[in-house]
């Protein structure tokens, strides 16, 4: 472990160096980091990941609230099914398998998502995600935590969630309420119900096109 | 420092390991097993923060210790208001299972060992030793994780570690050196060395 080669005043460094006892305590206290404490270093570095490319989503989540009209729903439920956490490209590639044989939809999302993207955002830049949909984060706790009972708002990726609960003890039922409250943007009711009115709504919304009208469109506004 | 502020994960990973042994020990003298999750808390915080910071790598160091120690001190109320919750704080961590020290030697504790004996201190005298000799912290950069000034923070690593010989003092006397028992501390400093540091 790299630290200050001795952080102690003079009085305190002979106090040590007089007493063999407490120097192994130091050096045992000091001790090179055991796996186990060094275990949570893939997750701190996803979080960091994410919250260096934080201004990323910030216009692309503005931007889902003001193009509600133009395949947001897609969007959410492309997000939502991988937690958020994927990239939006992977996601909307996932589309056609999700959305079963209905490959318009899909790949009419995946065009509006593009089209999104063109002003400067790299729709494949792995870290360009939105802010954690709370839904897709209570899907992937609620499967997480099935696998790994008690441990899975450890993960530093549910610490958002954790926030919006209002605490861990909150999660489950807040989570509860969430998954219960819009079962139309729910993947296995999107997978069998959705499809059919996908198309035409992200059809019709985004041939017209029109640039212009897209609160989105100033490509000046992407970083 | 700079890299990983810029986004070079290489660079925060090398912070976080030169970092976070330290850290999770301090973290674990005051929350005992949560101390994993506090920790990944602070860590959190840190990388969502990590643009804002200003400063070197001592100052970081100093600054995720900070966070840290705000962690787990909402860790510990968050804890009480749960009524049947122990507090971490007012229950030191046990030592480690009397097995794994008795019969060997002091200079063979292990690092949990050391912690725990930690643990025995007073707390201003434990978090300046944690902060000082177990995080490195300088003693300017400790008193501002601890919101003290750095002559009380020396003073309390100083009798911190001072207590800390008297308890093995104690232990390499009776053996084999199983325990130490917590009301050890109130005995511990001649009234004279108390004098001389005040």
């Amino acid at each position: 472990m790299s630290m200050n080669p001795n952080p102690l005043s003079r009085d305190a460094t002979d106090l040590v160096t007089n007493h063999r006892a407490l120097a192994s305590l130091l050096s045992a206290a000091t001790a090179p980091a055991s796996h186990r404490e060094l275990a949570g270093e893939d997750d701190v570095v996803l979080a960091f990941r994410y919250a260096h490319l934080g201004p990323a989503p910030r216009p692309r989540r503005r931007k889902m609230s003001v193009t509600k009209l133009l395949a947001a729903k897609a969007m959410i439920a492309a997000v939502g099914l991988t937690g958020g956490g994927v990239a939006l490209a992977a996601a909307t590639g996932h589309m056609p398998s999700v959305t079963g044989g209905n490959s318009s939809a899909a790949s009419s999302a995946a065009h509006a998502t593009a089209s999104h993207s063109a002003g400067g955002q790299s729709a494949n830049h792995p870290g360009a995600t939105p802010s954690p949909s709370m839904r897709g984060l209570c899907q992937a706790y609620t499967a997480h935590s099935a696998d790994n009972p008690g441990k899975s708002l450890s993960n530093p990726a549910f610490s958002a969630l954790i926030t919006a609960a209002g605490g861990r003890a909150n999660v489950s039922g807040y989570c509860a309420t969430m998954l219960a409250a819009k079962p139309g943007n729910a993947p296995t009711a999107h997978q069998t119900g959705k499809p059919s009115s996908m198309p035409t709504t992200a059809n019709t919304a985004h041939p017209t096109g029109k640039p212009t009208a897209h609160p989105s469109g100033k490509p000046t506004q992407h970083p | 420092m700079q890299a990983a502020q810029d986004g070079d994960e290489a660079a925060f990973r090398v912070l976080y390991r030169a970092i976070q042994p330290g850290l999770i020990r301090y973290l674990w003298v005051q929350v005992g097993d949560a101390a994993e999750d506090v920790a990944s808390e602070t860590w959190l915080q840190v990388a969502k923060n990590l643009r804002s910071f200003r400063g070197d790598a001592a100052g970081f160091r100093g600054w995720v210790a900070t966070i840290g120690r705000h962690r787990a001190i909402d860790y510990v109320r968050h804890e009480r208001r749960q009524p049947t919750a122990d507090s971490p704080l007012d229950e030191a961590p046990e030592p480690v299972a009397a097995d794994d020290t008795a019969g060997s030697a002091l200079d063979a504790l292990s690092t949990r060992d050391a912690l725990a004996l930690i643990a025995r201190l007073p707390r201003d005298q434990g978090e300046a030793v944690l902060l000082r000799a177990v995080m490195g912290l300088d003693a300017k950069t400790a008193a501002k994780v601890l919101g003290k000034r750095s002559g009380a923070v020396r003073t309390a690593a100083y009798r911190g570690l001072h207590t800390l010989a008297v308890y093995l003092d104690e232990l390499g006397a009776s053996a084999p050196p199983a325990r130490v028992t917590g009301d050890a501390r109130v005995t511990q400093l001649p009234a004279a060395s108390l004098k001389d540091m005040r």
